[in-house]
């Protein structure tokens, strides 16, 4: 395990003290290297705030522990995402070919290799969350609720249905609308 | 995939299936890959639903701290030296000064502040143990407005008993008082998002938080949650239709 584990367990447990720590350590060097590559200090910002939650995502695999520097691994994070945002906007040729694969003396292919582990995992959960908004209000309000353990029964009386089974069966036709809308997401794109 | 697969995963995804047949779905699944597959994504649904609040309170914490790390730096336009007319300067300022008083005697509708709705109920620990110097402590505090002192106690309160949920409703009260809402609300979503008597006071005092930093969205979006029945909603529809 290594010692940067600590910031893990602050980013899972949500700890402000630990988590000021981390942009202590190493938001600086965001910043910097964004800057290198044509950003701003607010896209600085916003590409730091993504890394950090592809890594909270992992954090919460109880599986999980760091086998490498964190500052490494948000490295090589960050500057995929800042990659793929040019990408997007047709620049890529604007970062630096060298700053595409150089990294830090940290980064090893392990590194690497989680990197792009959590990168997948988070895509994943970028499309669930891309779907579940394109759902009704209701399916929304529905699946929270019980997801939130709130009694069926309950739940049937917060949103006026007249039985459990009711809800139920609202439940499982939100529930196959959430599938279907995730499904047509082009295969390229699945996990 | 079959109609009947699609039943058979909704029955075990709610629970309604006995010991025996929520087994056997696990033994097809390890047998047909396509039902694997379609678990596993039901699996996939059910977690990003548990997850979310905590994904949430997280992206906040990171938004408030972010904020000390990476500001824009706007430099303000250089000052260029201009002809002053000074009737025309005169008269506008004395329009101007019109319009302020204006505005001030017919008086728009006010948003509604935070200050005119945290009017909190005292502490009151209902389970004493070996805490008690503490949690009379945190009382007190409280009750004085006190709040980084009451935190203190809270959270040494919270050290040794981290189910402590009015240790922790209190903790999210103190954390808004004391302008550290993105804390607060990592305080409070586990209790806002659970099944406790506490469940709306936690919801009422994340709307809250959000009301103290004007993010009236969020603060509306929260306060529909509060249903009928529920601790507070009476003030939620109160302070909803002044955020209309």
């Amino acid at each position: 395990m290594h010692p940067d584990q600590q910031y893990i367990e602050a980013l899972r447990r949500n700890d402000p003290r630990g988590i000021r720590k981390i942009y202590e350590l190493h938001a600086a060097q965001a910043l910097r290297w964004v800057r290198n590559n044509n950003g701003t200090e607010d896209d600085a910002g916003d590409i730091f705030q993504e890394a950090l939650m592809v890594v909270y995502e992992k954090s919460l695999d109880p599986d999980f522990t760091l086998t490498c520097p964190l500052g490494a691994l948000l490295h090589v994070i960050w500057s995929r995402k800042w990659i793929d945002r040019l990408r997007q906007k047709n620049r890529e040729s604007a970062v630096r070919k060298q700053e595409e694969t150089r990294y830090d003396s940290d980064t090893t292919e392990d590194t690497l290799v989680l990197a792009e582990d959590m990168l997948a995992g988070q895509a994943r959960q970028e499309r669930m969350s891309r779907t579940f908004i394109q759902l009704s209000e209701l399916c929304r309000q529905l699946l929270r609720m019980l997801s939130d353990g709130v009694a069926p029964r309950a739940a049937a009386d917060q949103l006026q249905m007249n039985s459990v089974d009711t809800l139920y069966r609202r439940k499982n036709a939100c529930t196959q609308r959430w599938r279907e809308l995730y499904l047509q997401i082009p295969s390229t794109e699945q996990p | 995939m079959k109609e009947q697969d699609i039943n058979l995963l909704d029955a075990y995804f709610n629970g309604l299936l006995a010991d025996n047949e929520a087994e056997q779905v696990r033994q097809k699944a390890a047998a047909d890959p396509e039902f694997a597959a379609a678990l596993q994504l039901r699996e996939g649904m059910e977690q990003w639903l548990r997850q979310e609040p905590g994904r949430q309170a997280v992206a906040e914490t990171l938004t408030t701290v972010g904020k000390d790390f990476f500001r824009e730096k706007v430099e303000a336009p250089p000052l260029k030296a201009v002809a002053v007319n000074w009737k025309r300067a005169l008269l506008l300022a004395a329009s101007f000064a019109l319009l302020l008083v204006a505005t001030w005697y017919f008086g728009s509708p006010k948003q509604p502040a935070y200050e005119q709705y945290a009017m909190h109920t005292p502490i009151s620990f209902t389970q004493r143990g070996d805490n008690q110097t503490l949690q009379n402590a945190a009382e007190a505090d409280f009750s004085n407005g006190q709040y980084a002192k009451a935190l203190t106690s809270l959270e040494a309160l919270l050290q040794q008993n981290p189910g402590d949920l009015t240790a922790a409703l209190y903790k999210g009260i103190c954390l808004i008082e004391l302008d550290r809402p993105a804390e607060a609300r990592s305080v409070l979503q586990p209790l806002a998002s659970g099944t406790s008597a506490l469940r709306a006071d936690a919801q009422w005092y994340i709307a809250l938080s959000y009301l103290k930093e004007k993010d009236t969205a969020r603060c509306k979006t929260v306060l529909q949650q509060i249903g009928a029945g529920m601790d507070h909603f009476e003030k939620a529809q109160e302070l909803l239709k002044k955020l209309e």
